[in-house]
């Protein structure tokens, strides 16, 4: 089935062309749901808005952009979204750990018994840090260290020129290094 | 941990990713991603055509009642000044709003 024959088929509401549909992309949405997330539980959740998302707004797919380029963007929306709810329910917590170390943060948060079994200490602390970037950043490296998108499927799915995403690139990864810095410094 | 230590932790933590293995739902997931669509979808829209056109008919009726029996004739009033003070009176006195010796209606 091609691309614009899936489309007309979803236009028409044709639940099997829905199900090809979620089997081909499933893996890309779930897995960009997590580089943002970092939770298997949340991620899925988030996934499974994003397909219910692009089937009651279907008829909005102007085909002016691939269809990848417009999941990949309700994704990230969605996923930036759930994150913003995310920090706002911290605001309410008692035991917010915001003005804490990244230490604190990966411990408390997003060490999960798979990833301490699978020894990804690293990718946790990295991700805590992630974390702390401005969104704009934060949706960059996401996508080209997750989903190793190229810089110009980026801009298209941000709507960011080329340069612009090498500069956001760069910025997140010296952003990065500071808050890893200082995380390191204070295991010392 | 020296400085040297610590830019390698560092430089190693940021290409940590460079490895990434994508990960993938369940084989559940699209069962949950349909159940999760029905259950969003207001349930008036999985009725039959012939329940549809039954509902929006019988709203209709009771539109069309209400409007003939009740708001109709009350427009057709006769609407003299005597007729609207003693109906406004009435209205109050049943209510219970005022007594007998009010003098506003004199």
């Amino acid at each position: 089935m091609t691309e614009t024959q899936l489309v007309t088929e979803l236009k028409k509401g044709n639940e099997k062309a829905f199900r090809f549909l979620i089997k081909q992309y499933k893996g890309k949405v779930f897995n960009t749901c997590y580089g943002f997330i970092h939770n298997k539980f949340d991620a899925d959740d988030i996934a499974q808005e994003v397909f219910i998302e692009i089937y009651n707004s279907i008829n909005n797919f102007k085909a002016e952009s691939t269809l990848s380029t417009w999941i990949y963007r309700i994704t990230v929306n969605k996923s930036l979204d759930a994150l913003r709810k995310q920090k706002r329910r911290n605001r309410f917590n008692l035991y917010d750990n915001s003005d804490k170390e990244i230490k604190s943060i990966a411990d408390s948060n997003t060490l999960n018994p798979d990833e301490i079994f699978e020894s990804n200490e690293r990718i946790s602390i990295l991700n805590s840090a992630i974390d702390k970037l401005p969104d704009t950043q934060k949706t960059t490296f996401v996508l080209h260290k997750y989903e190793q998108l190229s810089y110009k499927e980026i801009a298209a799915i941000t709507g960011n020129t080329l340069s612009s995403v090498e500069s956001l690139m760069h910025r997140a990864k010296e952003n990065l290094k500071k808050h890893l810095y200082k995380y390191y410094r204070n295991s010392l | 941990m020296n400085n040297f230590n610590i830019h390698n932790e560092v430089t190693q933590t940021i290409n940590s990713l460079d490895n990434w293995q994508k990960i993938e739902p369940d084989m559940f997931f699209a069962s949950r991603v349909l159940n999760k669509l029905n259950q969003s979808q207001s349930k008036i829209f999985h009725l039959n055509p012939i329940m549809k056109a039954a509902i929006i008919a019988g709203v209709l009726l009771i539109n069309s009642i209400s409007i003939t029996y009740y708001i109709l004739p009350e427009k057709n009033f006769e609407t003299s000044d005597n007729n609207i003070t003693t109906m406004i009176y009435e209205e109050y006195n049943i209510n219970g709003y005022l007594a007998d010796n009010d003098l506003i209606f004199e």
